[in-house]
């Protein structure tokens, strides 16, 4: 019996990687093995609907933003990132089993992706309101609507300036895909810390894949502006954002 | 010299991340060791030569995901991720490498990863032939390497 076509073969053929001797080879194997040809035509037809979902115009500036090698300096992009992970220490993150989803006070913006934003107060779950104030220890579950985009990050931006990303939580570089069919709930809550002022969060989303580094140096630049707590993030216009502020006060 | 990242991505991207689904068996997972994967690639980018792309993206896509597997810990699901995870926690066969180090031999073409040649011969059913074109070596090296890892990868006793 013949032995199944290693994948790194099929995959070779069909990037027209190989010899016209040694493609034949790889062909006529593939029509004596059961379903052969069909793993070369999977493999054809999934190559759009990849670089569909994540394009080269995200994932490779993304790459370069990783690899330090975007024209930025690397001391920048250091304090950068030292930044971030203060911030994240700064918030203390809970799993709360939790569906304000299915609550009646649910927010909707229409067709628009929106952030949802709740106060979790014992075994109740108070919507919050743009504007509405909220106090250091509360805790605050996230939801989104997708509203038909693919992708999506969140972050957050404090009164001491401290830049967050809520979502995805994973220590990949790329946007969260995002869950379609109404409000989606973050797997965790999180706990106010006692930073002054302002907690704003930004809900960013786009139809195909971006890095999160962008979303996070355009929270940055909106800090160094002075004007975190009114102002846009600068964004390529691709990139669709939504905000959502929250007046702090000490308990 | 250098490569044209943006064009091997549009090229050999999907078949990155098709290798990376296939080891990993979480989309999410597959999708980061996608990334990291042309980030490495970014990083060398002028030292590298336009030579077997395609076989070397697959070998780093293994070697990524090897060190996902052998950091993660999974629960074996079957026989082929039971192999699979074997073969992640084995010792390679230079001690005390790190992932960095082992990228750097793949394009130093100096030592591949051994584990990255079991996984080609094992799971993948590359002969031993194949195995060392891949990797641009000896058949003799690549059976001697294979060797080093029989202790832990039952699998390869079969190799004199």
């Amino acid at each position: 019996m013949s032995r199944r076509v290693p994948d790194l073969f099929v995959e070779q053929l069909a990037s027209g990687d190989l010899s016209e001797a040694r493609a034949t080879e790889v062909r006529d194997a593939l029509a004596s093995e059961q379903g052969g040809l069909q793993r070369l035509a999977a493999i054809e037809a999934s190559n759009a609907d990849m670089l569909s979902q994540f394009p080269a115009e995200n994932v490779i500036p993304a790459a370069r933003l990783a690899a330090g090698r975007n024209g930025a300096s690397r001391t920048w992009l250091s304090a950068f990132v030292a930044v971030a992970a203060v911030a994240l220490v700064a918030i203390i993150a809970n799993p709360v089993l939790v569906n304000p989803s299915s609550t009646s006070e649910t927010r909707l913006k229409g067709q628009a992706p929106a952030l949802q934003l709740h106060r979790l107060e014992g075994s109740d779950v108070v919507s919050l309101g743009p504007g509405m104030t909220a106090n250091d220890g509360d805790r605050i579950q996230l939801s989104y609507i997708a509203a038909g985009q693919r992708f999506g990050v969140i972050v957050s931006i404090d009164g001491r300036g401290a830049v967050t990303v809520h979502e995805p939580r994973s220590t990949g570089r790329l946007a969260a895909e995002l869950t379609a069919g109404g409000a989606h709930t973050l797997d965790q809550s999180y706990e106010l810390d006692d930073a002054p002022l302002f907690e704003r969060f930004f809900f960013v989303t786009s139809d195909s894949a971006f890095s999160i580094d962008q979303v996070r140096l355009a929270a940055t630049a909106l800090v160094e502006s002075g004007d975190a707590r009114t102002g846009q993030l600068d964004l390529p216009s691709h990139l669709h954002s939504e905000s959502f502020m929250l007046n702090k006060a000490h308990r | 010299m250098g490569i044209d990242v943006d064009a091997w991505y549009r090229r050999y991207g999907p078949m990155v991340l098709r290798r990376c689904r296939a080891l990993l068996r979480d989309e999410q997972a597959a999708t980061e060791a996608m990334q990291d994967v042309f980030v490495e690639l970014v990083r060398r980018e002028d030292r590298i030569v336009d030579h077997a792309p395609s076989s070397l993206l697959y070998r780093m896509a293994t070697n990524t995901c090897l060190n996902r597997i052998r950091s993660k810990k999974r629960r074996p699901e079957d026989a082929a991720s039971d192999l699979l995870d074997r073969i992640a926690a084995a010792p390679d066969y230079e001690s005390g490498w790190s992932a960095k180090l082992m990228l750097d031999t793949i394009f130093g073409r100096e030592q591949e990863s051994t584990r990255t040649m079991a996984v080609l011969h094992l799971r993948d059913g590359h002969t031993l032939e194949e195995v060392a074109k891949i990797c641009g070596m000896s058949v003799s090296g690549v059976r001697k390497r294979l060797r080093t890892l029989k202790a832990h990868v039952a699998e390869l006793e079969a190799i004199q």
